[in-house]
């Protein structure tokens, strides 16, 4: 496996009364190259379990492994690390200081001490990656681009560190249909194309299951289940119980099949039902 | 980095400290500092340093909350020892090094000194660590209206106060968020003074961005539910006064009456 925690456990502020307890013991295991989904209701720990895998946050008690080495947290160690773990927070454009989209996102790799040539070659790559390799954008103010593109320059910025796993922390807040689309896209290319190990915290539940093979589901600090998609919302009463829902389209169909129809019960994308109905149309229409 | 500051920091909890009306707080601090200021001896400084413990014991505060309020003041105490060690003469020499001497009068002085110190400290911690700064600034709004009369912009200073008070966490919240997001973009804030000082950028243009765009919101939502100078206004919570809070003002008048008259 390639991140693992053991016994992985967080409190913030301890020994004094505003103590939180944030995770409590979670034991996880997220493979090379897959795409994991991290879910969980808001307080549930899914922020601060991110923050543990680039080393942000150190543990309490028990400890987070990359590719088999336990994490340290020297300051070389920790540099290491993070080259190897990007991690995109929430609302990433908050970050922006440059200015030029250029120099944003040359900031990470001038941070690692690459020489000037190169530098440039990782913003050129990172930069085509999210699809904003226009050299008119290149020298603008990242504060002019719209609200899509500066989230994608932000995930940009990460990405020239050219790390092996890319950590997203809710990527799609506060962007339209096609924004949300777009990113969607981008992390689909990232795992596949790229062949980055993926991690991201998100509701859009419809758009992330058809390109996600693993789930990782947290509650109150614990993990509730792991596993792949279909095992996962299989167990619809327990993530109903801690304020989870099934993908919208999943549930439709599990209404039409408890009315007598003949559908499928673990199918998570529109496309898919939208197939699948219109088969079934077919047949009934033409028997 | 925020847990040194111990000073000036609300501990939640339901003594009769905590229930006390801010305004009658700030009232009896002030009488207990006159106090402070007035014990001559040993014997009735000693009294109050033990009556604020004790206080401090009564309302739950944890004693290592004293030992974070005078860390700081560290160096100022030891700058006082020497201070008044060495060059307050007097009485009995107890101690030569060389062309320096420390004399009895100057230990006393020295000693005396310190014990106010700590008595101060002891009593900010009182009054910070059981008020919430929302309802200090209340009290302070308070005794500011009077200024109100005489041209002073009382109203606006106590908005301006609060709205500082109130955004304190979550600019301080902000900009743990920034610095963790730029070390994980590679920024090593490590090392030390003048190496830090030259990644303040990263830090200090994105912070500033949050905060004026949230300033704009925040005057846009004020003005959008109505709020203008010179309205009157009402609150939600409003601070009660109740006999406690006048049998603690009397207390501490009779402190300072029985020091007065006894020359402690």
């Amino acid at each position: 496996m390639f991140i693992c925690t053991e016994k992985l456990s967080h409190t913030y502020m301890p020994g004094t009364p505003f103590a939180v307890e944030a995770l409590r013991g979670v034991d996880l295991s997220i493979a090379r190259g897959s795409f994991t989904v991290l879910l969980g209701p808001s307080g549930s720990g899914k922020s601060t379990l991110l923050q543990h895998f680039n080393g942000l946050l150190r543990p309490t008690a028990g400890r987070v492994l990359l590719d088999g080495q336990p994490l340290g947290y020297g300051r070389r160690e920790l540099q290491q690390l993070r080259r190897r773990v990007g991690l995109v927070f929430q609302e990433p454009e908050a970050q922006f200081f440059s200015e030029t989209l250029f120099d944003e996102v040359a900031f990470a790799p001038r941070n690692f001490g690459l020489e000037p040539a190169l530098v440039e070659e990782r913003v050129e790559q990172a930069l085509q990656q999210v699809g904003l390799d226009d050299p008119v954008l290149k020298e603008r103010s990242p504060f002019q681009l719209s609200a899509g593109q500066q989230r994608l320059a932000a995930i940009a910025s990460v990405l020239a560190m050219q790390p092996q796993v890319m950590i997203f922390d809710e990527p799609t807040s506060g962007l339209d249909q096609a924004g949300q689309q777009k990113l969607f896209a981008l992390l689909q290319r990232l795992n596949r194309v790229s062949g980055l190990t993926v991690v991201v915290v998100t509701h859009r539940l419809e758009r992330v299951v058809p390109l996600a093979d693993y789930f990782l589901v947290l509650d109150r600090g614990r993990l509730l289940m792991e596993g792949p998609p279909e095992e996962i919302f299989l167990r619809v009463e327990e993530l109903r119980r801690c304020g989870l829902a099934l993908p919208p389209v999943t549930e439709l169909m599990n209404d039409l099949v408890a009315a007598g129809l003949p559908f499928s019960t673990t199918l998570y994308s529109l496309e898919e039902a939208r197939r699948e109905i219109n088969a079934w149309r077919k047949k009934v229409a033409y028997p | 980095m925020s847990r040194s500051i111990t000073l000036g920091r609300y501990l939640p909890g339901s003594s009769f400290l905590h229930m006390l009306n801010p305004r009658f707080k700030l009232l009896i601090l002030l009488l207990f500092l006159a106090v402070l200021f007035l014990l001559k001896t040993f014997a009735g400084l000693g009294l109050l340093l033990l009556f604020l413990l004790l206080m401090m014991l009564a309302v739950r505060i944890p004693l290592r909350y004293l030992a974070g309020g005078l860390r700081p003041l560290t160096y100022i105490i030891l700058f006082t020892i020497i201070i008044y060690f060495f060059f307050t003469k007097g009485g009995v020499v107890l101690l030569r090094l060389g062309p320096l001497t420390v004399e009895q009068a100057g230990v006393t002085a020295g000693l005396f000194m310190i014990m106010r110190l700590v008595g101060l400290v002891l009593m900010t911690m009182l009054l910070t660590l059981t008020t919430t700064p929302l309802a200090l600034a209340h009290g302070i709004e308070y005794f500011m209206m009077p200024l109100g009369r005489i041209g002073f912009p009382a109203e606006e200073v106590a908005m301006v106060m609060t709205m500082a008070l109130r955004f304190i966490p979550t600019i301080a919240e902000e900009s743990q968020r920034l610095l963790r997001a730029q070390m994980a973009r590679g920024a090593d804030f490590e090392g030390g003074f003048f190496s830090r000082a030259r990644k303040f950028a990263p830090l200090m243009v994105p912070l500033f961005i949050g905060a004026f765009r949230r300033a704009d919101e925040l005057a846009l939502a004020m003005e959008a539910r109505g709020y203008r100078l010179g309205a009157v206004r009402t609150r939600m919570h409003e601070e009660k006064i109740t006999t406690t809070d006048w049998a603690a003002l009397l207390f501490a008048l009779a402190a300072l009456a029985a020091v007065l008259v006894s020359g402690i």
